[in-house]
C-alpha cells in the first residue's frame, strides 16, 4: 500500500522573536542572497512551497517601534516573483491582506505571478486589525471589524471571477466589491489563477475554509488536537460537494535536529534561550498585563499586580490577542508558582510551539507517522536562522521520508503548486 | 545626466501585445519570452522600461511584478517598472520598487504613469483614490511624495544588531513619515528597510507642454513624446529631459519621435539635441523580433564609437544617471 505522501513548506523566517538574529549564523533579512539561499534549499531539497507571513505596519510597543526582534521585510508578491527567477518547481505562497488590498489590482498581480512561475503561486488570505494597519493605506480604517470575514470572501469570489475571464470583460457587484471593466491578464482562463490558503480556525473561518480554500495553515499541531481539527475541517467538506483530499491541512510547526534525543533537547533549550531574551519576556509580558514592566527583573517572579484592563492596549501590530487579561495572568502566576518559573521562564513556556526534536531520523519518523495517522497532511516549518535554518533538515530529514516513501524524490515536471499538492489542475 | 558629452539610453517596452516573429521566440503569456528578450538588451543600454497595463485593454503582466521576476537576470541593465500610481497603494508601490531594488543590488527605478479612464470603475471607485471631479496633478504628486517618503522612513543604518542591549533596530533610525493629503494619508515607517540606492530614481512622462510642469515636480528624470518640447522642457525646470524615439513607426497608442534615418544621421542629430539639454534618449520597442536586432547591432555600437554612450555596469542606476548619492534627509539637518 503506497504511503500518504507528505506535504513539507519551509517558511522564511518572519518578524518576530522566534527569528534569532543574535547567533553568528544569522544572515540579513533582506538581501536578495538570503531569500535565495533559502529557496535553493528548498527546492533542492524538493520542499513543496516556500511560505511568506505579512505585516504591513511595523509592530508597535508603548507608542514606540517594536526593537527587540527582526524587522524589515520585502514586499511579498515582489519577492515572490524574484524566487520565481531563480526556481523551477518550489511553489510560491505569499500572505496578503483582503483589508488592504483591492481585488483588480491584487488579481492582476497573483495572476501574473502564477503565469510567471508556470502555476506554482498560492494566496494566503487574511485580514488585518483596522485602525492599526489602516494609517498606512488609503481607505483607513474603512471596514467594521465584524465584517472582516465578509469582505474577504467576497473579495475571494471577486478574484476568482476575474481569473476566470481573462482577457474578457468582468463586472462584480455585492456589498463589498462593485467593479468592473476587462480583465487584462494574458493566458487563457484560470491560466491565473493560485492556490488558495485560509488559516480557519474559527467556526465561520472553518466553513470559509471548507468551502473556498486548498488548504488550511492551521495553528494545531501537537497530536490530538491535530487529529480532531484534520477530522472536524475534512467532515464539512461533503457538504460543499467535495472530495476530503482536495482540502490540505497544513500546521505551522518547528524543527530542531540533534546527534542524540538529549544533544537536540539540549539545542531547543538553548535556541528558546535565544528566542526569548530578558528583554523579549519583560516585553512580551507586557502584551498582557497592558502596562511598562520595565522595573522587573526576567529571572524574577511574576508581577504581583494585575493587567491593566482599563487602558487602551500599549501593544500593536501582534498576533496575539487577550480577551481576557485578568484570567489569563491567573493561569500565568499559578503556572509559574507551580513549576517555579521566574518571568523568561515561564515566557519561554507559554509562547512554545510545536517543536520536532530529535534525530533526524526521529524527527522524520514523527512526521511521517503524524500524516500518517491523520494529524496533518504535512507541514509548513518555520526555521530560527536565515538563511540556512532548512540547510540541515533538507540534507538529513528528507532522505528518511523519501526512503519510507512518503515523500518524492523529485518534483514532477511541469507539476505546478496544485501538482506539488497533489490537488485537482 | 551620464558622463560629459554622453548621454543616458533605455529600451522601452510599451503595451502593445507582441506578436510571435521568427526571432521573438515563444509566447508572451510566460516568462521565458522576457527572459530570452531581456538578455538580448542586457549591456546596450542603462535601463529598461516596462509599461503597465493597469485598467487598460491591452493585455500584459504587472509590470512590478514582471520587472521583480526579471531581476534576478538582469546582469547589467536596470529596470524601471511603471506603476499607475494614481490607482494603487503608495505603500506597496514603494516597498516593491525597494525590493527590486534589493533584487537587481541597485539598479532599480520607477516610471510614473498614468491609466486609461476604465482603472476608476476597475478599482470600483473607493474612498481614498482620486475623485473624478478631483485634481489629477494633486494624486499623482501625492502619490510620488510618499512613494519616495517611505524609502527615507529607514535610515541605512537603522538595523543595529546590538547583543549587548537585544535590539535587532533602532527606533530613532526610523521615522514616520506623517503624511496627510486632501484625499488619502499614509503614517509609515515603510515595513522595507531603506533601498539599497536610498532612493531609487523615478522618471516621468510628457507628451504635451501642459504636462510638462507636473513631470518636472515629480521625476527625476522625464520621457518626452517629441523633440519639440525640449526648449519648453527646459524652461519647466526639467533637470533630464529624454526623448523617445520610434525605428519607422511608433507602437500602438504611442508617441513618439520616429526615426527613419541611418546610424550615422541619428548620431548627428544626437549632438544637436544634446546641445538644447538633452540628457538621453529611449528607444522604444515595437517589433520585439526586429528592433532589438537592429539596435544593438548597427545604432548603439554607432552612439558607443561617437562616444555619446558607454556602458556603466560597476555603477548604480543613480550614478549611471547622474544624480548623486540619496543623502538621507537626518544628515541633511543643520
Amino acid at each position: 500500500m503506497t504511503q500518504k505522501q507528505v506535504i513539507i513548506g519551509a517558511q522564511f523566517p518572519g518578524v518576530n522573536n522566534f527569528t534569532v538574529w543574535s547567533d553568528p549564523s544569522a544572515g540579513s533579512q533582506i538581501d536578495f542572497s538570503s531569500f535565495a539561499h533559502f529557496a535553493r534549499t528548498a527546492e533542492r531539497g524538493k520542499l513543496d512551497f516556500l511560505f511568506l507571513a505579512e505585516g504591513l505596519r511595523l509592530r508597535e510597543q508603548k507608542g514606540r517601534i517594536h526593537e527587540l526582534d527582526v524587522a524589515g521585510r520585502p514586499n511579498t508578491l515582489a519577492i515572490l516573483a524574484a524566487i520565481a527567477g531563480i526556481t523551477e518547481n518550489l511553489g510560491l505562497i505569499g500572505t496578503l491582506s483582503t483589508t488592504f488590498n483591492e481585488p483588480y489590482s491584487l488579481a492582476r498581480q497573483l495572476g501574473s505571478l502564477n503565469l510567471l512561475s508556470g502555476g506554482r503561486a498560492g494566496w494566503n488570505l487574511v485580514t488585518s486589525p483596522g485602525a492599526f494597519t489602516g494609517a498606512n493605506f488609503r481607505r483607513g480604517d474603512h471596514l467594521p471589524h465584524e465584517e472582516r470575514y465578509e469582505r474577504a470572501e467576497a473579495f475571494l469570489l471577486a478574484a476568482q471571477e476575474l481569473w476566470a475571464r481573462a482577457g474578457e470583460d468582468f463586472a462584480v457587484s455585492n456589498k463589498h466589491v462593485r467593479i468592473r471593466g476587462r480583465f487584462n491578464l494574458p493566458g487563457a482562463p484560470d491560466a491565473g489563477r493560485p492556490v488558495i490558503l485560509q488559516a480557519g480556525d474559527s467556526e465561520t473561518g472553518r466553513e470559509l475554509a471548507a468551502r473556498r480554500a486548498d488548504a488550511i495553515y492551521s495553528r494545531h499541531s501537537r497530536f490530538e488536537e491535530a487529529r480532531a481539527f484534520y477530522a472536524d475541517v475534512k467532515g464539512r467538506l461533503s457538504r460543499y460537494g467535495r472530495a476530503p483530499d482536495s482540502l490540505k491541512i497544513l500546521p505551522g510547526a518547528a524543527f530542531v535536529l540533534g546527534e542524540t534525543a538529549e544533544d537536540a533537547q539540549e539545542r531547543l533549550k538553548e535556541i528558546r534561550r535565544q528566542q526569548v531574551s530578558p528583554r523579549t519576556a519583560v516585553d512580551f509580558l507586557e502584551q498582557l498585563w497592558n502596562r511598562d514592566l520595565s522595573a522587573y527583573d526576567a529571572e524574577g517572579p511574576l508581577p504581583e499586580i494585575d493587567p491593566d484592563v482599563d487602558s487602551a492596549a500599549i501593544s500593536h501590530g501582534r498576533a496575539n490577542a487577550y480577551p481576557d487579561r485578568l484570567k489569563t495572568a491567573r493561569e500565568w502566576r499559578a503556572l509559574a508558582e507551580a513549576e517555579k518559573l521566574s518571568i523568561r521562564d515561564l515566557v519561554i513556556k507559554v509562547t512554545a510551539r510545536r517543536h520536532f526534536v530529535g534525530t533526524p531520523e526521529a524527527v522524520a519518523r514523527e512526521i511521517h507517522e503524524s500524516v500518517q495517522a491523520e494529524a496533518a497532511d504535512g507541514y509548513v516549518f518555520a526555521p530560527h536562522l536565515t538563511p540556512g535554518g532548512f540547510d540541515e533538515f533538507v540534507a538529513t530529514v528528507v532522505p528518511w521520508l523519501q526512503e519510507w516513501g512518503s515523500f518524492r524524490r523529485d518534483y514532477a515536471e511541469g507539476a505546478g503548486l496544485r501538482g506539488n499538492l497533489g490537488l485537482a489542475a | 545626466m551620464a558622463q560629459e558629452g554622453a548621454i543616458n539610453l533605455a529600451f522601452g517596452l510599451s503595451l502593445d501585445r507582441p506578436g510571435p516573429t521568427a526571432d521573438s521566440g515563444g509566447d508572451p503569456a510566460g516568462a521565458r519570452f522576457w527572459e530570452r528578450l531581456l538578455v538580448r538588451l542586457d549591456g546596450h543600454a542603462d535601463l529598461l522600461t516596462l509599461a503597465d497595463p493597469f485598467g487598460g485593454a491591452t493585455s500584459g503582466f504587472d509590470a512590478l511584478i514582471l520587472a521583480n521576476r526579471l531581476g534576478p537576470l538582469a546582469r547589467d541593465i536596470g529596470l524601471v517598472p511603471a506603476a499607475a500610481v494614481d490607482w494603487q497603494e503608495p505603500f506597496h508601490v514603494s516597498t516593491a520598487v525597494a525590493t527590486l531594488d534589493y533584487v537587481t543590488r541597485g539598479r532599480a527605478g520607477l516610471l510614473l504613469q498614468s491609466a486609461p479612464a476604465a482603472a476608476a470603475e476597475a478599482v470600483g471607485r473607493l474612498p481614498g483614490f482620486p475623485e473624478p471631479e478631483g485634481d489629477p496633478a494633486q494624486d499623482r504628486r501625492d502619490a510620488a511624495l510618499v512613494i519616495r517618503a517611505l524609502w527615507d522612513s529607514w535610515r541605512d543604518d537603522a538595523v543595529i544588531r546590538d547583543a549587548a542591549s537585544h535590539r535587532f533596530l533602532d527606533a530613532g533610525r526610523l521615522a514616520r513619515v506623517g503624511f496627510r493629503g486632501k484625499t488619502f494619508s499614509v503614517l509609515g515607517p515603510s515595513i522595507t528597510p531603506r533601498p539599497p540606492q536610498g532612493r531609487p530614481p523615478v522618471a516621468a512622462s510628457a507628451a504635451t507642454p501642459q504636462d510638462l510642469a507636473l513631470a518636472a515636480e515629480t521625476g527625476d528624470f522625464v520621457f518626452l513624446a517629441s523633440a519639440a518640447l525640449l526648449p519648453e522642457a527646459r524652461k519647466a525646470g526639467i533637470a533630464a529631459p529624454w526623448l523617445d524615439l520610434a525605428l519607422g513607426a511608433a507602437p500602438a497608442g504611442v508617441q513618439a519621435e520616429i526615426w527613419s534615418g541611418s546610424p550615422a544621421d541619428l548620431v548627428a542629430r544626437i549632438r544637436e539635441w544634446r546641445a538644447q539639454g538633452l540628457a538621453g534618449v529611449r528607444f522604444l520597442l515595437r517589433d520585439l523580433g526586429g528592433d532589438p536586432a537592429v539596435l544593438t547591432r548597427d545604432f548603439i555600437p554607432a552612439l558607443r564609437s561617437a562616444g555619446l554612450w558607454r556602458p556603466a555596469p560597476e555603477l548604480n542606476l543613480r550614478d549611471r544617471l547622474g544624480l548623486g548619492p540619496a543623502i538621507h534627509p537626518h544628515l541633511l539637518a543643520s
